[in-house]
């Protein structure tokens, strides 16, 4: 009954998502209001459906229904309810429908924040949202449901693999989703503004911001997928450059360059074809990465196993990159440059570079990852890379790009002069100089810390004077305390503030990575109670091993004293589980975290003789890779912020809810009411905007008045910039007054322009004003009771003729009002001439 | 005549390429050290992908690193008792009849159980086109051998996580 519901309701999404994607064309070609809000009621419709489906599908695994078949091969008897509910994403059925019930809550999201701007770009961003929606429901609705049923329900599940029970493994694929499928809402819009040619600011503006979120949360999916693949897989490491791996870290490198390569456009109106090709190849390798994990292209440690999903994923992929790429070939001349690039030493060149590595290396990293493709399908061997192609191309890629993290903030937009280099850069190169020779003093010689350390100093070294020159600037001219300062830093200038911020958890990264990735220790003993051994400073010392069996685990747990300079510092329980239900054999790492370094310690194998074989690590530095991870994303969360001028969006909720049916029938007669019923409720609701009569014509909004208060706030916001930095004294005075000249006179001639713009609405208002005057008029011309004599018009009591037929007013005097006959030139009651 | 009068030209605008021409040449730059990064580091470190009937028929130098795909024949894991390695006999997927013994040193991931998908990178010791290198065949406990044999130094099994089983 409950799965009835699921199925019925992920039928009537379909449908409804179908009718999304042609409503939102129509209502794109056509502008009608009423179509639109059809669409956005669609939208919403459909998430409510989606998130009836998963709460089916939750339903179902808690209440063990076995006779459908995703539930039978992820839950069973003994699964507490937590693992019951998450075993959703351990399958891919249910993976998927985890996907849409995601996407469907963005576009939600999109059609309410929508209602009141991007007027024109909304129908079509929703009918690509409802798009993507339509291609992964068709796959849940027919290729491979979570409500399919099995003919004999066995009477206990299969169970969630005892791999995946573990916290981590609970949050990580949806935070990755969250990532994955946002990269859908800054598409839509990128393609909503290629069909409608309005490739101005104001689609960029909101893809920021998106692409912001984005970014953030593949960021987690990330940062989580490598924390559980450390605490539970158990080989020593946190990234092993597998396939899916490369898949999820390939969108954030595209992410992380249209991050920086917008603010070129936003300011300066260039590489508008760069940032679209950005947000393109983003979301491409989103579904990238989700077709490679349910394939079976290529080998992974984590993949859905062989699944006949692959070519419907392969042909929407080719779909929407050869659809995008004619789409922006036919709109090239729409994304012309505005400006050009001043000088090649420039924020915006540095940028540039930047971007040209951060794609160098997703691309390195694709290339790695299809490259057994590649080489089978030209030279018909199948060639394969590891950990060590990964490692010789992206290493020097990623100190390029640090390099480029610490000059970029020092260098000027539009251009930087050798004066002001020196200026800048004295305090970063000192840093690094000094971060190389603490390395050597401290011993540290590898050739990748020597490279490292100064790089990192160097960026370190610049993000610390960009603060304190903030701080001051605000201290000397607000006269602000220097806490206070260094807080409204963040307000003032959230993107500039916030995006230093994440560098700053970059550098940590770094740190983390290079830390043990260089200086791993790795130490093997097999070890009698009692016994111990020596790794890095420590002594680990066997103190017994506690076996424990039920039915479903039998528990070997050892426990191990950590040692240092004598003194016991820890305890650390390694454990080797097994499960016999499913054969499976578990490792429980034994962790023991500080800053400086991780010791991490496995159990091997054991004797029933208490004897074991430990294999331990010693990973220097690792937690900053957590603890830099938090720092980037808080830094995300700032960049965020509004900024001075808030920009609100109203949000509320507005949902249907659907009904549901109790009637005891078969499961197909049941899907098939339900499907009626939901279908007849969103119906109604999706249709309801047709039924209201003709919405009352809503006056268009002047999209180039718009347009050009959003250049002229551009350039505020540089002539803003350019204040600060001329106070931080990033630039000379010299370059100061010329390009504050230059933003002020561009300034000037947009205000001149929005002027002749609002003069026009100036004189419509006169006009109106006007009209109202003279419908007063006649109002009060009829109050007086004058009429024509021979026509019968109303007169105003200043008028001799009539207005309608000309015959002169007669019946009474101008100055006293009396009668008077028409012949009569004087008034016979005061004598006034008529 | 003109005479006194010169008329100035405004200075011809340079084209896109002249203007951007250090750019251009960084730009270019940068991709070529990308390019030459990803080349020389694909020679230096790609290994053969192979299946057993590949290898079978394949000239492999002594100390040639491949890899291996294959499934984990039921019941011939033998588990290192010290917990180094384990020892097994691989068949290939779509030609069961095609076996390789497999030693593996190292730690053993939690996914590699009887009947798993794994991948395995090393060298093969004894069997192939290149000949035997004359060693004596390992026999697992159960019986089973193969005449070829792998010496394996990662062992890559498939998360059955997301496995769909049955």
């Amino acid at each position: 009954m409950i799965a009835d519901a699921g199925r019925a309701a992920l039928l009537v999404a379909l449908i409804l998502a179908s009718y999304g994607v042609a409503a939102g064309i129509f209502a794109g070609r056509t502008r009608r209001d009423d179509v639109l809000l059809s669409v956005r009621r669609a939208a919403w419709a459909c998430f409510a459906l989606v998130l009836v489906a998963a709460a089916a599908l939750i339903a179902s695994l808690v209440a063990k229904d076995y006779s459908l078949r995703f539930v039978a091969l992820y839950t069973s008897n003994d699964a507490p309810l937590n693992y019951a509910v998450t075993s959703m994403w351990a399958g891919n059925a249910g993976s998927l429908l985890l996907w849409v019930v995601v996407l469907m809550l963005f576009t939600s999201i999109v059609a309410l924040t929508t209602r009141h701007q991007y007027r024109e770009l909304a129908p079509y961003a929703l009918a690509v949202l409802m798009g993507v929606g339509v291609f992964f429901l068709t796959m849940i609705n027919f290729l491979d449901s979570p409500f399919q049923r099995l003919p004999v329900p066995p009477p206990d599940g299969r169970g969630l693999n005892p791999l995946l029970e573990n916290y981590w493994m609970q949050i990580h694929p949806p935070a990755l989703y969250l990532g994955y499928v946002s990269a859908a809402v800054p598409f839509a819009f990128a393609v909503a503004a290629l069909v409608t040619r309005r490739l101005d600011a104001e689609w960029i503006k909101g893809t920021h911001r998106w692409t912001l979120l984005t970014w953030a949360f593949l960021s987690l999916g990330n940062l989580l997928g490598a924390k559980w693949a450390y605490e539970t897989l158990g080989w020593g490491g946190y990234w092993g450059w597998d396939p899916v791996e490369n898949a999820a870290i390939m969108p954030w490198f595209t992410a992380t360059a249209f991050l920086h390569s917008v603010m070129i456009q936003e300011r300066r109106g260039m590489m508008k074809v760069w940032n679209v090709s950005l947000i393109v190849a983003t979301f491409c390798l989103t579904i990238f990465g989700t077709f490679l994990v349910r394939s079976g292209v290529l080998t992974s440690v984590h993949s859905f196993g062989l699944s006949n999903l692959g070519p419907f994923f392969f042909g929407f992929l080719g779909f929407v990159i050869l659809g995008s790429i004619a789409l922006i070939v036919s709109r090239l001349k729409d994304l012309r440059s505005e400006a050009t690039l001043d000088s090649v030493l420039s924020r915006e060149s540095s940028f540039l570079v930047n971007n040209l590595l951060l794609i160098g290396a997703a691309f390195a990293i694709f290339w790695g990852t299809v490259y057994p493709l590649v080489s089978e399908a030209t030279r018909g061997l199948k060639v394969t890379v590891g950990a060590p192609y990964y490692d010789e191309v992206v290493g020097p890629i990623l100190l390029a790009i640090f390099l480029l993290m610490g000059i970029g903030p020092l260098i000027a937009w539009r251009r930087a002069t050798a004066a002001n280099l020196v200026r800048n850069f004295r305090f970063p190169i000192g840093v690094g100089l000094a971060a190389l020779l603490a390395c050597i003093a401290l011993g540290l010689r590898q050739i990748p810390t020597l490279l490292a350390a100064p790089v990192l100093g160097f960026v370190l070294g610049g993000v610390i004077l960009e603060f304190a020159r903030g701080a001051r600037a605000r201290v000397r001219g607000f006269g602000e305390p220097w806490p206070t300062a260094f807080a409204r830093l963040f307000a003032r200038h959230p993107s500039r503030y916030g995006g230093y911020l994440v560098h700053v958890g970059m550098i940590l990264i770094a740190v983390g990575v290079i830390g043990s990735k260089v200086y791993q220790d790795a130490s093997e003993a097999t070890l009698q109670p009692g016994g111990s051994t020596q790794i890095g400073g420590y002594t680990l010392r066997y103190e017994g091993l506690n076996q424990t069996a039920t039915a479903t685990r039998e528990v070997n747990r050892a426990t191990v004293a950590v040692l240092s300079d004598g003194r016991q510092v820890g305890t650390l329980y390694p454990e080797k589980n097994f499960f016999p239900m499913q054969q499976q054999p578990q490792t429980i790492v034994g962790l023991r975290s500080t800053l400086a370094d991780d010791l991490y310690v496995v159990l091997a194998a054991w004797q029933p003789s208490g004897e074991i074989t430990l294999k331990s690590y010693l990973n220097p530095l690792v937690a900053w890779i957590w603890i830099g991870g938090a720092v980037a994303l808080l830094g995300s969360l700032v960049c965020f912020l509004p900024g001075p001028r808030p920009a609100r969006t109203r949000r509320t909720q507005d949902e249907a809810t659907p009904r549901s049916c109790d009637c005891r029938r078969g499961p197909v007669t049941n899907t098939l009411l339900l499907a009626l019923a939901f279908a007849a409720a969103a119906f109604i609701f999706v249709g309801w905007p047709f039924f209201q009569g003709r919405p009352r014509p809503q006056a268009r909004r002047d999209d180039a008045l718009a347009e050009l208060r959003r250049k002229r706030d551009s350039i505020y916001a540089a002539l803003r910039e350019l204040e600060f930095d001329a106070r931080t004294g990033k630039i000379s005075p010299k370059d100061h007054a010329e390009l504050s000249e230059s933003y002020k006179r561009q300034a000037i001639a947009l205000l001149k322009q929005l002027d002749e713009r609002t003069r026009d609405e100036l004189l419509a208002i006169d006009d109106e004003i006007e009209r109202e005057v003279a419908s007063r008029r006649t109002t009060t011309r009829r109050r007086t009771g004058l009429r024509c004599v021979a026509c019968g018009a109303a007169m105003d009591a200043s008028d001799r003729f009539c207005r309608q037929c000309g015959v002169p007013r007669s019946r009474s005097c101008t100055r006293c009002g009396a009668a008077v006959e028409t012949g009569d030139r004087f008034c016979p009651r005061c004598g006034a001439g008529l | 005549m003109l005479g006194e009068q010169s008329i100035t030209l405004p200075p011809a605008r340079p084209s896109a390429f002249v203007r951007h021409q250090k750019l251009i040449v960084g730009v270019v730059l940068i991709a070529l050290a990308i390019g030459y990064l990803i080349t020389t580091s694909i020679q230096n470190t790609a290994v053969y992908y192979h299946t057993i009937p590949e290898i079978r028929a394949r000239q492999l130098g002594p100390t040639e690193m491949v890899r291996v795909n294959g499934w984990v024949r039921e019941g011939t894991i033998e588990k290192f008792a010290d917990g180094s390695g384990a020892r097994f006999l691989m068949y290939d997927a779509n030609d069961p009849s095609q076996t390789m013994v497999v030693t593996y040193k190292g730690l053993l991931p939690d996914t590699f159980v009887d009947g798993s998908e794994v991948v395995v990178e090393g060298k093969l010791v004894a069997g192939g086109a290149a000949g035997t290198t004359g060693r004596a065949p390992i026999v697992l406990p159960n019986g089973s051998t193969s005449d070829l044999q792998f010496e394996a130094s990662t062992l890559l099994a498939k998360c059955p996580s997301k496995f769909e089983a049955a």
